[in-house]
Formats: structure tokens, C-alpha cells, sequence
């Protein structure tokens, strides 16, 4: 399985591709919000799921968001909302644009690793 | 009163602060110092707070103590940490902890959004603001590393 992590932050996404790499998933990269637009319509077929940076320059990721499930293309692609942000309306504007979960920075190996279960439905060893 | 409210903003973006680098990088900080210091480390991570109070976030390191927060982070041996990885990571600490402080101080006077974090390095920086703007400042410290984080805010309700 494939994950396609958005990050304009470079230890951020070395910190997020060491965590799934120890659960078994690959990771593709982008460093931020554009690069990811551009990137897609080539890999969209082959992810598993978005990680998606909330407060990025350029395009935040909720515009980002926004962008990605204006394609029907891309309707069934999960989308985790990565935030610094942890608000109640944050999250609520995220899920109504179709973020399928979030996840609040900091956040440790093992939460993590529990978000990414719930995102893909995967139980136990079974990625 | 305002300085009950400066050691209350101090609080909350030391108590961030300490919060977010033990989760990310298992390293243990405490307070080990809340006087009104100007002084920086070499390497400087800001952001700007946006709002109808602005303010201006700041945190400092040491170069030799970023690459152990770094090395600590990505779970890296110390020798394999860059340049880019440490100007990074002290820009992400600072988006975090901006992040962070946003959503506990969200209802009150110094409610904020949150701009780009940026970076600013030299030797012998410091800060220095116009009459009744005072600098919240703590040194965060532990056996590892040593944070300097400064907070200044244009109005103090």
C-alpha cells in the first residue's frame, strides 16, 4: 500500500515515511499543496490514501482539499487532514469538504499508526 | 493585572512548547528561566501571529543541540542530520507550538491565525521592542537541548 504524504515540512514527512515504513507502506511525496495537484492525475491509481498538511504556503490544505474532491476521479481516494490546529470547527470545516479523518500535530508513532488503521480499515498485520 | 496576564501567555507557550518536544522527540524540557532577556541562540524559528492583536512567536536554539532534536525526531544517528533537516524541524516546532498555543488561547483576548514560519540565523541576535511591548521570554532547558522562546504581542488587553 501506498501513501501519498503532503508536507511542506521535510521532517515532518521523514518522521511520517519512518512510522509507515516500520507498518509496511510506501510513501510518495510532495512538498507542498501545488506540487501535489501536479502530481496526482499520475498516481492516483496506485495510493492508498492522502496525508494532507493543513498550513502550507501557497495552497493551504484545505484548498488543497477542496481542489482534490472537486474531481470525480479522485471521490473515492481517503484524505487525512494533518493539522496543528485541533479545533472543533477546523475539523468540522475539513470533514464537510471531504477529509475523511485528521490527524492533530504533535502526534506520536503509535497514534499515528491508529489513524491510518481507521483510514484504510485495516486490522491487525493486515496491510 | 498585565503582568498576570504576561506570565499567563508565557505559561501557555512554554507549556506547549515542553508538550510538543517530548512528543516528537522524547526529550524532557523545563523552565529554567522567565526573566524579560532580549538574547537568542545562533538559530532563530518565527512566525508571525496574525490577528486583531498581533504577535510575533519566536524560538532559538544552538545548532549542536538542534541536530540532537533532530537526530531524536527522525530516530537518525546525529551525524546524518543536515542542515536543511535542522532549519526545518526548528520551523516545524514553531508552526507546532504556534498551532498549538492558537487553540488554547482560541477565546480569549490574544486569539490569533496562524502565517508561514520563517528563520533567522547569525551570531550575537537579540530583540528589542518600543516602550510598553514587553517580551515574554523563557528558556526552556534539559539535559539534552535548550529552547529560547520569546513572545511579544502589540497590545496587552
Amino acid at each position: 500500500m501506498k501513501l501519498f504524504v503532503v508536507d511542506d515540512s521535510l521532517m515532518a514527512r521523514k518522521v511520517i515515511k519512518t512510522v509507515a515504513g516500520a507498518l509496511g507502506f510506501e510513501t510518495i511525496e510532495a512538498q507542498d499543496g501545488i506540487e501535489a495537484l501536479e502530481m496526482l492525475p499520475n498516481i492516483y491509481s496506485e495510493i492508498s490514501l492522502i496525508l494532507l498538511d493543513w498550513n502550507m504556503p501557497g495552497l493551504s490544505g484545505y484548498d488543497v482539499l477542496v481542489k482534490i474532491r472537486e474531481n470525480d476521479l479522485y471521490a473515492q481516494l481517503p484524505i487525512m487532514m494533518v493539522t496543528t490546529e485541533g479545533q472543533k470547527s477546523h475539523i468540522v470545516a475539513a470533514i464537510r469538504a471531504g477529509a475523511n479523518n485528521y490527524l492533530t500535530k504533535p502526534f506520536t508513532a503509535d497514534e499515528l499508526e491508529s489513524k491510518l488503521m481507521e483510514c484504510l480499515q485495516i486490522e491487525g498485520d493486515n496491510i | 493585572m498585565r503582568l498576570s496576564a504576561l506570565d499567563k501567555l508565557g505559561f501557555v507557550f512554554s507549556d506547549v512548547a515542553i508538550e510538543i518536544v517530548s512528543t516528537i522527540a522524547g526529550v524532557s524540557l523545563a523552565t529554567a528561566s522567565s526573566e524579560q532577556d532580549g538574547s537568542f541562540h545562533e538559530m532563530v524559528g518565527a512566525m508571525q501571529l496574525s490577528g486583531k492583536n498581533s504577535g510575533t512567536l519566536f524560538i532559538s536554539a544552538h545548532e549542536h543541540d538542534l541536530r540532537v532534536f533532530c537526530a531524536a525526531m527522525t530516530g537518525t544517528p546525529k551525524d546524518d542530520v543536515s542542515g536543511i533537516d535542522m532549519d526545518d524541524a526548528l520551523c516545524e516546532l514553531v508552526n507546532m507550538v504556534a498551532g498549538n498555543a492558537k487553540l488554547r488561547l482560541g477565546n480569549t483576548a490574544y486569539s490569533f491565525n496562524l502565517t508561514t514560519p520563517f528563520l533567522l540565523k547569525g551570531k550575537n541576535i537579540s530583540l528589542s521592542t518600543k516602550r510598553r511591548i514587553p517580551i515574554i521570554a523563557r528558556t526552556l532547558a534539559g539535559k539534552e537541548l535548550s529552547l529560547k522562546l520569546k513572545v511579544i504581542f502589540s497590545q496587552y488587553p
